[in-house]
Formats: C-alpha cells, sequence, structure tokens
C-alpha cells in the first residue's frame, strides 16, 4: 500500500484518466487493518484524496475480517437513506497491485467525532448526537443490502450464534478459561426480550464517525457490520475506553436517549441490557484476541498485536464478570 | 544461575533502554506506536514473571478445594463429572512453568464442572464462592496488566 503499488493500480483500473499519486502514506491508529491516505492528481488538474484500508499479513495481526465481503456491504451501505459512508471506489481483490486486498475510498476532509470530542465543551449535546448516528445505523431499512449479504435466520438464530461463539473461542484454545465458560452459561439463563434485527456496524465509537462542517456525519470503518441485534452495537460501545466517556457515568441518560430516538421500550434497552449486550457485541474481538494470544503460544507470530492484546483480554474477563456480578447480585437479593 | 538483578528487573531495564535508546528512532506514527505496545508488554511480563508460578499454585489448590465441596454438595451424576476434571487435575512437585501452568489449566475445567453443577442444583451460595474464584482470577490478571487499557482499536 505504498506510493507506487497505487500508482500503478490507478494506471490499471483508470488507464485514461492520468493518475499521479502525489503521496501515500500510512496513518497509524486502528488495530485492526493498515491504513493510508493518498493524494491523487488526475490529467486535468484536479486532485483527490483517498483512504487505503488493506489487509496486514497473517503474521503481523490478529484481526480477521473479510474484505470481500466489506466491498459488498459497502456498494449497498451507499444507498442507504438514513445516514452517510465514504464513497468506496476501487478494489483490489486479489493484493495484485497493493499487496494484500485493499479497498480504496474517497476520503471524507473532516475530523473525526473523537477528534472533535477533545474540544466540545457541551458534552450533553456531543452524546446526543453520537446517538443519533447509532439510531441512523439501525434506521437503516435491511431491504438496503443485497442479496448476498448474510443475515440470520431469526433473532433467536442470531442470539444463539452470538453466544455460540463464546464456545466457539474456548473449543479453539488449548486451555481451559473458566471465565468465559461461566459468562456463556449465565448469557443462556438470562436472554433478553426480542427486539427487530437491524443492521449492526460491530465498531460504533465516535472515531469511526466522520463530522464534515456543515455536512451529516458519515460513518467509516464497516468490517465488522453485520444484521443482528442492534443492542450489539450498544453493548459494544461503553467499552471504549476513551475519553471523553458518552456512556459512563450517566448510563441511564444515553439509553434513553437511544430509547428517545428509536422507540425501544425501556424493558428492551436499560443500563443492565447494554451490559448483557457489552458481551455479546465485543465477543467477536475477544474471540480474535485469544486466537492471536493462541498462536502465539503455538510458536506462531501475529506481530506486537499478538502479545500486547492480551490486555484487551484481562479488560474484557473484567467487564464480562461485572455482567455477571449483577446478575448474581440481583440473585442474592432476592434469595 | 544468576539472579541478580531478577527476570522482572532485567525485563524493566529493557524497558528503559528501548524507551530512551530505540523509541526516539522511530520515524513515523505507525512505529512509535508499535514500539510503546512493545514496551507495554514487558512492563506486563516483567510482574506476571515475578508472580506466575505461585499465582497459578495458590488458585490451583483453592479451585480444588471449591469443586471438592461442590461435588459433596450436589447429585451423583454431578458429583461423578467434577470427580473426573479432579481426578485429571493431578497436582505434581514440578514447578516447571510448563507444568505448573498444565495443572492450571486442567484446574480451570474442573471449576467449569464444579460452578455448572452449583447452578444445576441452584446452590447460590456456591455459585457466588465459584464467582468469587473467577474474579479473583481477573484481578491477577489485571495487576499483570498494570492498569493499562488497550487505546483505540
Amino acid at each position: 500500500m505504498d506510493r507506487d503499488r497505487l500508482q500503478a493500480f490507478l494506471n490499471a483500473v483508470e488507464p485514461d484518466r492520468g493518475a499521479t499519486v502525489l503521496e501515500c502514506l500510512p496513518i497509524p491508529g486502528g488495530y485492526s487493518r493498515d491504513t493510508a491516505r493518498a493524494t491523487v492528481q488526475w490529467a486535468d488538474g484536479t486532485t483527490e484524496s483517498f483512504f487505503l484500508r488493506g489487509d496486514p499479513p497473517i503474521d503481523a495481526s490478529v484481526f480477521r475480517s473479510d474484505r470481500d465481503n466489506e466491498w459488498l456491504l459497502l456498494n449497498s451501505l451507499v444507498n442507504s437513506p438514513t445516514f452517510n459512508i465514504p464513497r468506496p471506489r476501487y478494489y483490489d481483490a486479489t493484493g495484485e497491485y497493493l499487496g494484500c486486498k485493499c479497498i480504496v475510498a474517497e476520503a471524507i476532509p473532516a475530523q473525526s467525532m473523537f477528534a472533535a470530542l477533545q474540544t466540545e465543551t457541551d458534552i450533553e449535546a456531543a452524546k446526543a448526537r453520537f446517538v443519533d448516528v447509532i439510531a441512523s445505523i439501525h434506521a437503516m431499512p435491511l431491504d438496503v443490502l443485497g442479496p448476498d449479504i448474510p443475515r440470520p435466520t431469526s433473532w433467536r438464530a442470531q442470539m444463539d450464534a452470538l453466544i455460540g461463539r463464546l464456545d466457539e473461542i474456548q473449543a479453539g484454545l488449548q486451555e481451559s478459561n473458566p471465565v468465559l465458560h461461566y459468562v456463556a452459561r449465565v448469557m443462556r439463563e438470562n436472554l433478553p426480550r426480542e427486539v427487530p434485527l437491524a443492521l449492526v456496524h460491530g465498531d460504533v465509537q465516535p472515531g469511526n464517525v466522520l463530522v464534515p462542517d456543515g455536512a451529516p456525519p458519515v460513518v467509516i470503518d464497516w468490517e465488522f457490520a453485520q444484521v443482528g441485534d442492534p443492542r450489539q452495537d450498544l453493548g459494544y460501545f461503553p467499552q471504549v475506553p476513551m475519553p471523553p466517556l458518552l456512556y459512563h457515568p450517566d448510563p441511564e441518560k444515553f439509553c434513553a436517549l437511544y430509547r428517545e430516538r428509536t422507540g425501544m421500550a425501556e424493558q428492551d434497552l436499560n443500563p443492565l441490557i447494554v451490559d448483557y449486550f457489552l458481551v455479546l457485541g465485543t465477543a467477536h474481538l475477544q474471540q480474535n484476541m485469544l486466537m492471536g494470544a493462541e498462536a502465539v503460544a503455538q510458536g506462531e507470530h501475529r506481530g506486537i498485536m499478538g502479545t500486547y492484546l492480551i490486555i484487551a483480554i484481562t479488560h474484557f474477563h473484567n467487564l464480562y464478570l461485572n455482567y455477571t456480578e449483577q446478575v448474581s447480585g440481583s440473585r442474592k437479593a432476592s434469595a | 544461575m544468576i539472579i541478580r538483578p531478577s527476570t522482572p528487573q532485567i525485563l524493566r531495564d529493557l524497558q528503559v533502554e528501548v524507551e530512551r535508546e530505540i523509541l526516539p528512532l522511530m520515524p513515523d506514527a505507525v512505529s512509535k506506536m508499535r514500539v510503546q505496545m512493545l514496551l507495554a508488554v514487558l512492563g506486563n511480563c516483567a510482574v506476571r514473571s515475578a508472580h506466575e508460578i505461585a499465582w497459578m499454585t495458590e488458585e490451583t489448590a483453592e479451585i480444588i478445594d471449591y469443586a471438592r465441596e461442590v461435588s459433596d454438595a450436589v447429585g451423583a451424576e454431578a458429583s461423578r463429572l467434577i470427580k473426573v476434571r479432579l481426578e485429571a487435575t493431578h497436582v505434581d512437585d514440578s514447578l516447571h512453568l510448563d507444568d505448573v501452568a498444565a495443572t492450571y489449566s486442567r484446574a480451570g475445567f474442573a471449576l467449569s464442572a464444579a460452578l455448572d453443577a452449583a447452578m444445576d442444583a441452584y446452590l447460590n451460595d456456591l455459585v457466588l464462592r465459584g464467582e468469587a474464584l473467577l474474579r479473583a482470577r481477573v484481578t491477577r490478571e489485571q495487576e499483570i496488566a498494570g492498569g493499562s487499557a488497550t487505546t483505540g482499536r
């Protein structure tokens, strides 16, 4: 994903436009995909900026997601009537040119909501804007998605698959994990009420929302998106540790805002339900991180992430037990 | 063998060297971030190497006591399943890390079997005690992590 590779790629996909890649620089931040920002000048004198999102080498990464699926999804989401995404422009589906499977999307000239929050003085207003973004994702009619985008056969099937992921994780390890074993059981015994399936972003956080001046927000980073229970996103977000925190210290306020936007009932969305979905909304990350650690234990290399993210495994174990302790605390109180 | 500096001291010294001499040489933000992650891992290893054998040994003993207690409190079939796991958790005298870790892992299966049995039998006090063992385990994981949380994703 460097300048020369991008130049060769654009020569191939836009042979008549006379592209000149002015720069193509890696940018830090994400744990999952390699990312670069590029500026391109066309023969007519116009310039454009692009973001490149590519798969890092297997032996230098932990998180696994499918670029083919993401490309398909992005080409559906670009038609969403409820939110905006950067327009996907090109895809090197084989890595022949860019060195890895890589999606090239238009760069939006905007800072992220996370960056904007660093100088925000009205956190309550920012919280409301962020909830609006989440609600707009969940409001997207599912028929916008093409027929190739997989979806669960039912809400119950989705819940079984999500909880089953905790079993899959344990099956893939060469050691016991009594924390996950216990958490999976508590999950099964405390299934919430059904709500309609929706588009789930899978990594919803202010860092993945761009806020252009005078234009609606733009949602990026869809690699973990799926059709599922919308509360997966609401459970995912509170574990994101970077300040300023929008969910804590007033979880009920956050839930009330979401209920107000979506009409969801309080018994279907409250802080305890969010904690339930924290487990299910992050299980895919936990799976990737534990498999990365297991690979290291088996003598493989996964880059610095393979060992660094052991910290995050601990972080999630702690949050998962926080949930089960609430459940057992209620049991204790009612005994 | 040479015992001074200890393994944690060596790892902390390496942290200092990397932070002072190698981190400033990194040419871009991506490389700098990787080195900072490496520093965090070295710090975690320093804590872990100082305590891991003792901690796993202590937890294994507590788990065995707990699983035996649950086994005595539940029905025959549930008790049999726990005993199978307990028998697999044979504790030998080896203090080599791989041996201690293997025993600790087997004890984890015994803990899961015991907690399942306690939940099946609605033995709330024993469920809470099993959960407390998990909490103790995670508290030590957090001590190794040194209170650090990952940033970004």
